[in-house]
């Protein structure tokens, strides 16, 4: 049937592509890649991946993270937070393990899951950032979507 | 005139003038400066690196005693309090070189100084540089929803989306919309194209064509250009052609 060769993907990474914008809740059990514009909730029981030309902004939770994109909003990430040097970061990020290269740019409160063996945890609450000023103006996706 | 203008500088110019009065008959009189009063027969002075130049002690004649300067231990240097103009870098060693006579002032510029022990790293010229993982190239080839995955919102998309898993809400493609098999969307979906393998229920809204598989289920309201449906497709709908479109919907 014509058609059903398309469908034969068997691709288990979500993808939002750089020319997308989605606002929402997003759950996945496997990885998902972040091009485009992301407004939301992201709940990713594998690897996120946000490229660089991506915006997200909103509550982040997944087991590991690459950032290379924009990424402002809290995060929860079981494993490695991983910052590139393209990334830029306004979050309150809890994280089993961080790496941020040089480069990479970063403001927000940062903790790691599990404190060392001796050190006790800090006993203060993460507050959320002031969220930034949307400039409706930017997305290209969404001037499409008000035509 | 004159001495309008002295008042005007105040009584910082008269202190002037009369300390060089003062000097002036100290001058004449012959009396000594008061540096040259400074350095009395009393006062001792020692000059440890060379001979000594001048030990005159009237009371104190038993106490000092005047040795020559001892020989100097290989490697000594005097004592002076120098700041080095090298400060030596972290964990960087340097060789400690004996000047062969006393440092010049010269000499104390080409000194360096060990680095302790403890400064010394275990591992020298140890490269802490990352290795930056590459994520690949931006992709703009279309959208997917992956099994396993469900997506709940607004997705926008100017190409392509591919769905596979569970998409909630409102999606609008300005390319092809696939819905593949066992994927399920629920709400408002616009797309130029649509192929529909899997199980639609709401408003669709096609610009140019839809085409139901077999096994694709379409419920809700439908609005399209073109339809096409294959047998074997499940359709609970109301359909609503695009009139002006030259294409006509069929059905296999």
């Amino acid at each position: 049937m014509a058609g059903n060769s398309a469908f034969e993907t068997g691709d288990a990474t979500s993808l939002l592509d750089s020319n997308a914008f989605f606002d929402g809740v997003l759950h996945t059990k496997r990885d998902l890649r972040i091009d485009g514009e992301y407004r939301g909730e992201i709940h990713c029981e594998g690897q996120l991946t946000i490229a660089e030309s991506a915006q997200v902004s909103g509550q982040v939770h997944a087991s590991a993270i690459t950032l290379a994109g924009a990424l402002d909003g809290e995060v929860e990430c079981q494993g490695k937070f991983e910052l590139l040097p393209s990334a830029r970061a306004s979050a309150n990020v809890v994280a089993g393990s961080v790496v941020i290269h040089p480069g990479a740019q970063y403001e927000g409160d940062l903790r790691m899951r599990e404190a060392p063996e001796g050190l006790s945890p800090r006993e203060t609450t993460i507050t959320s950032l002031p969220r930034r000023a949307q400039n409706n103006a930017e997305s290209p996706a969404r001037q499409a979507s008000e035509r | 005139m004159f001495r309008k203008r002295k008042d005007s500088e105040g009584a910082q110019g008269l202190n002037r003038i009369a300390r060089l009065i003062e000097q002036r008959q100290r001058e004449a009189a012959g009396e000594p400066d008061d540096e040259a009063l400074l350095s009395d027969d009393d006062t001792i002075v020692l000059n440890r690196g060379g001979a000594p130049r001048e030990a005159v002690a009237d009371d104190a004649g038993s106490d000092v005693s005047l040795v020559t300067p001892r020989e100097r231990y290989e490697g000594e240097t005097d004592l002076a309090p120098v700041t080095p103009p090298n400060v030596p870098t972290y964990g960087q060693v340097h060789e400690t070189t004996a000047p062969e006579s006393g440092p010049t002032p010269s000499a104390f510029a080409q000194h360096t100084y060990a680095a302790p022990a403890w400064q010394t790293p275990a591992e020298p010229q140890r490269s802490y540089d990352m290795p930056v993982p590459s994520i690949g190239a931006s992709t703009a080839s279309g959208t997917l929803v992956a099994a396993d995955a469900e997506w709940e919102g607004k997705l926008i998309a100017r190409g392509d989306v591919r769905v596979e898993g569970i998409l909630r809400g409102e999606v609008e493609a300005e390319g092809t919309l696939i819905i593949a098999p066992n994927a399920q969307v629920h709400g408002i979906v616009r797309a130029r194209d649509i192929v529909l393998g899997g199980d639609v229920e709401g408003e669709i809204s096609c610009e140019h064509r839809l085409e139901i598989l077999p096994g694709g289920s379409a419920r809700g309201q439908i609005n399209s250009g073109t339809l096409v449906v294959h047998e074997g497709a499940y359709i609970d709908s109301r359909f609503q052609m695009r009139r002006g479109d030259t294409e006509t919907g069929t059905t296999h």
